[in-house]
């Protein structure tokens, strides 16, 4: 797709350079021709948008599916590891572990390790969340600089012997291929 | 559809992986035993890590614009026997470890054809 836009944008500089009638008439036809492809290109874009989004909700929810079946298991595995790690403390020493206040701290200190875990594994999902926003907004991007250059090949296509406005279109064609090269 | 073939032979594997993992969810709730409960939750656990991969590889296969070859006659055919052997499992029918080890046994032919 780079290549199909970017060898008629250079065409297109090439032509506007020389602003003889004869270079304007050439830089119109490959204006033209550039506008099909960058229609084209569109149109793959908005495809690839719509996969892209469909796949990331779905892959999005089978995270969320996972992660909220596992931390089930995993806060019981948790538990149950802790409790037994206090039992056997507690029954091998009962005189100085059976204390109210050790229990206490058991309690404390699996309450702090259940919040842990949970944070561990919500966590991911948010950076899940924001890599997908990110990935979508780039397609986006890419799709809004090629929805501009169209317009301004309409332009140029469609208004002859405008020497300044096409000078102008120069300028933009650089720019765009900045931008364009910017938003991959 | 394309990779029709490829999609609903997927499917059919997490069907059948879904069906194994109910079974041992109730199982684990069921049981007063803790040594075998924590058994039952390592099964329950690879057994969602290996569903969650299935499904990735689902909306991949969903997704892409790539066209992939059906699955062979021959692992449709041990799919859909595997299948019938686990439904012709009545939970609740045999001893709890019998019924777990049929279940792990089956799980990993459905993970593996």
């Amino acid at each position: 797709m780079k290549l199909k836009i970017l060898t008629p944008i250079i065409l297109l500089g090439l032509s506007l350079t020389s602003f003889g009638c004869a270079g304007e008439e050439t830089a119109r036809q490959v204006a033209l021709q550039l506008r099909a492809s960058i229609i084209d290109d569109e149109q793959i874009i908005d495809k690839t948008i719509e996969t892209q989004t469909t796949f990331y909700e779905d892959q999005q929810k089978t995270i969320e599916k996972y992660r909220s079946e596992d931390i089930i298991f995993q806060l019981d595995a948790q538990r149950r590891k802790r409790s037994a790690e206090a039992a056997t403390a507690m029954s091998v020493n009962p005189q100085q572990e059976a204390r109210l206040s050790n229990l206490m701290d058991y309690l404390q200190e699996t309450n702090d390790t259940e919040y842990e875990l949970w944070n561990k594994l919500y966590g991911g999902e948010q950076q899940a969340r924001e890599e997908l926003k990110s990935k979508i907004a780039k397609l986006q991007r890419q799709k809004k600089v090629l929805t501009q250059v169209k317009d301004n090949l309409n332009q140029l296509a469609l208004a002859p012997n405008q020497k300044k406005r096409a000078r102008m279109l120069i300028q933009f064609s650089q720019e765009t291929i900045a931008a364009l090269k910017a938003s991959r | 559809m394309p990779n029709e073939a490829a999609l609903n032979f997927i499917t059919d594997k997490i069907t059948g992986l879904e069906i194994i993992k109910q079974e041992l969810s109730r199982m684990f709730l069921n049981t007063t035993d803790l040594n075998q409960a924590d058994d039952i939750r390592r099964d329950i656990t690879r057994l969602n890590q290996v569903l969650f991969t299935f499904e990735s590889m689902r909306n991949s296969l969903a997704a892409t614009a790539n066209e992939v070859s059906p699955p062979p006659p021959a692992r449709i055919a041990a799919l859909t026997d595997v299948l019938r052997r686990l439904n012709s499992f009545v939970s609740g029918d045999q001893n709890i470890q019998t019924a777990l080890n049929f279940l792990i046994q089956v799980a990993g032919v459905i993970r593996n054809v």
